[in-house]
């Protein structure tokens, strides 16, 4: 039964080719090379996929504030135990996108929201770059909001954060590495939740907005005031300086026991701990030191979509009522991350936005003028807020079939807007990958960072994007 | 495999430097070549894309609309053409004006207005009959003015050394330019050349751009003003 309405899909398709492109029935006599997947079934996800999409309530933020310099961009790589085949990583990135088909769309303008339309052509394959990140050149990238590189060993996608948020965009990546060495080694693969089966059909609730299925009604917004930024030189506006360190998962686990909180609790204490050393040292007037966590709302909502579905919260300290010690800090941010990371604190934060972008006469304005509107209210409400920000994807576990031929896994955001840094870690194997990228030249958050986990006798290795 | 000796943690084989605190690695055991975690390759801002073509032929279109209807508004209200002319003239000194912007180079598009200005201006002597205003004061006047442009773009496109340097640069040729417009204002009206009103600005344009052209060499002061002015 379902295949003979496969089929019966099929044939319609072939017919509206007919009408459309006849050339286009020609190739369907030619044979098709190897690793491309049933026509079939290109057929039938073509037909299911909206030729066009709203953005999420999440993603709207990122079109207004995007500029010719500035665009919100993370990255995400994997290196592998040999050298990346171009050819193969190309076929396997046609597979993927025809699973994930919300990453084959380009942004567009209309009279009152941005939007998504679907696109056709082929992505290409780039080389790295010591400056990743940068904003796409759309027209040189066919129109694609994401960008795959590849350096020697590394495979790494680049997304613009509009399209996806981590987990989409590490659901697209080890998908995509999945089915690169289902077609360079000619192993099984097993799949999961993060590693999708390229030949099953995509599903609708994969490119979703969960934000309207799982808000409530009651809205609530969250007080914010002007957090401390370290001081620094700007680079130039195309440099961006990375720093990774390699931190082993158990001593980080067993020192964060010995506080009696979580990694990312830990994690945001150690940096408030070395900007509040920073403040000391530089500034007269004390502003307080605000750390930005996002949240990643799939943990309270069971919902498959892949594309933006986080929220963040503030924890800091006020150092204008006097010195905290560390395990002051410690036990306020844990307090403040148990008191905040609720689902009803989350899903009121949500309800809220969800709210203020529906309201009748906030749709009814022009983008034109939408988008210095939101542009400001970003930078009043976003990067002025915090200090830094501390993005944690989690700890990343692949099936065996995949994570013997994955040796590391990195994690990054791009230049931030206004606040001179940001950092993102993700756990992978025995390691915790953490990474600093900041737009300017001093170093001294990651110097008091690293230094203050050595002093707690966690071994560090770092490695950075120097330029010769 | 080496260690930061000032900050105690493990570096990479690919950092000469501890990228935290700038320590070199001194580490006699270690191969000196080793791979990088990054390539070289910088990746560029992505081009402005303005189609000129387009803008160009939208500006001679609405200026053709816009004198048409002035000269057909003229010619049936007064029975011929007067007053509209200056309006086809404007319109079309500034629609060359734009397109030698669209088009050549900034350099080639200074010369090429102030050509079109000297043209204009011309042609309105030569309709009035009056050419001594055009000779003595306009077209004097607007060279001044074009070597100004000229001189400006040049000094803040070529950066010469560092922007600073350009601007200083900039102000000293604007205060001579004024000490030249005032003794051309004074030569047109007859009298002696005498300088009065010219000096006041002049001095303080002056006064700035030397105090620019001081600090542009003071590169720890420019430091730490960037520094200090970081939003
Ligand atoms: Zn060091």
């Amino acid at each position: 039964m379902k295949k003979r309405f496969l089929w019966t899909i099929f044939g319609f398709s072939v017919m509206i080719k007919a009408v459309r492109k006849p050339m286009t029935l020609f190739r369907l006599f030619e044979k098709p090379p190897t690793y491309i997947r049933e026509s079939e079934m290109e057929a039938l996800s073509k037909n299911q996929i909206p030729s066009w999409l709203k953005l999420d309530h999440a993603a709207i933020i990122y079109p207004p504030t995007t500029s010719r310099r500035i665009a919100a961009m993370f990255r995400l790589s994997v290196s592998l135990d040999h050298t990346v085949d171009k050819d193969i990583l190309k076929a396997a990135l046609q597979n993927t996108l025809r699973r994930i088909p919300s990453f084959g769309y380009r942004l567009r303008q209309g009279l009152f929201w941005w939007y998504f339309t679907r696109l056709d052509a082929e992505p290409e394959i780039k080389d790295d770059a010591n400056n990743p990140m940068l904003r796409i050149d759309e027209k040189r990238n066919r129109y694609y909001l994401f960008r795959l590189r590849c350096y020697e060993n590394r495979i790494a996608l680049e997304v613009y954060h509009a399209l996806a948020d981590g987990t989409g965009g590490l659901t697209f990546l080890m998908t995509l590495t999945a089915e690169y060495l289902r077609l360079k080694c000619n192993d099984p693969i097993e799949y999961s939740d993060i590693v999708l089966n390229p030949s099953d059909a995509p599903d609708p609730e994969e490119y979703e907005d969960s934000y309207i299925r799982f808000s409530r009604k009651a809205g609530a917004m969250e007080q914010s005031t002007r957090a401390y930024h370290v001081p620094g030189a700007e680079e130039d506006p195309h440099i961006l300086n990375l720093i990774t360190g390699k931190i082993p998962l158990d001593e980080l686990k067993s020192t964060a026991k010995a506080y009696n909180c979580h990694i990312t609790s830990f994690l945001c204490a150690v940096m408030i701990d070395a900007i509040q050393q920073i403040q000391e040292e530089n500034a007269q007037k004390k502003h307080p030191i605000i750390i930005s966590v996002p949240v990643n709302l799939r943990q309270f909502y069971p919902t498959k979509t892949l594309r933006n579905f986080s929220s963040y919260l503030f924890v800091g300290i006020d150092p204008k009522l006097g010195h905290y010690s560390f395990d002051e800090i410690v036990s306020q941010v844990s307090g403040q991350m148990s008191l905040l990371a609720t689902e009803k604190r989350m899903n009121a934060k949500m309800t809220a936005n969800v709210q203020m972008t529906n309201n009748i006469f906030f749709r009814a304005i022009p983008t034109f003028i939408k988008k210095p509107i939101l542009s400001v209210g970003e930078l009043l409400m976003g990067d002025r807020c915090c200090s830094n920000s501390l993005s944690n994807l989690g700890y990343v576990s692949l099936p065996d079939t995949l994570e013997k031929h994955i040796d590391r896994l990195n994690f990054m955001l791009g230049r931030p807007r206004a606040k001179p840094g940001s950092t993102t870690c993700v756990g992978y194997g025995n390691n915790l990958y953490i990474t600093f990228s900041r737009k300017i030249k001093e170093t001294d958050t990651e110097k008091y960072f690293f230094q203050k986990l050595v002093q707690l006798n966690i071994p560090v290795e770092i490695e950075s994007n120097h330029r010769s | 495999m080496s260690y930061c000796v000032n900050c105690g943690v493990k570096l990479a084989d690919s950092e000469p430097v501890c990228p935290l605190c700038q320590t070199p690695v001194i580490n006699p055991n270690q191969p000196t070549d080793t791979h990088r975690a990054y390539p070289d390759h910088m990746d560029r801002f992505p081009q402005k894309h303005i189609n000129r073509m387009f803008v160009f032929r939208l500006a001679w279109l609405v200026a053709g609309i816009v004198s048409a209807t002035f000269l057909l508004c003229d010619f049936f209200t007064a029975g011929s053409i007067g007053w509209s002319v200056y309006v086809v003239l404007g319109v079309l000194f500034i629609g060359s004006v734009a397109s030698a912007f669209c088009f050549a180079s900034v350099y080639a598009a200074v010369i090429l207005s102030a050509g079109c200005t000297l043209a204009l201006l011309a042609i309105i002597a030569w309709m009035n009959s009056g050419w001594k205003w055009f000779v003595y004061l306009a077209a004097p006047f607007t060279l001044i003015l074009g070597v100004l442009f000229f001189v400006c773009i040049l000094t803040i496109k070529k950066k010469i050394k560092s922007l600073l340097r350009g601007i200083a640069v900039c102000l000293l040729v604007c205060a001579v330019a004024l000490i030249a417009i005032e003794i051309l204002t004074d030569l047109y009206g007859g009298q002696l050349v005498h300088l009065y009103w010219s000096i006041y600005p002049c001095v303080p344009i002056s006064v700035i751009a030397i105090g620019l052209f001081i600090l542009s060499f003071n590169k720890k002061l420019l430091a730490e003003i960037k520094k200090r002015t970081f939003i």
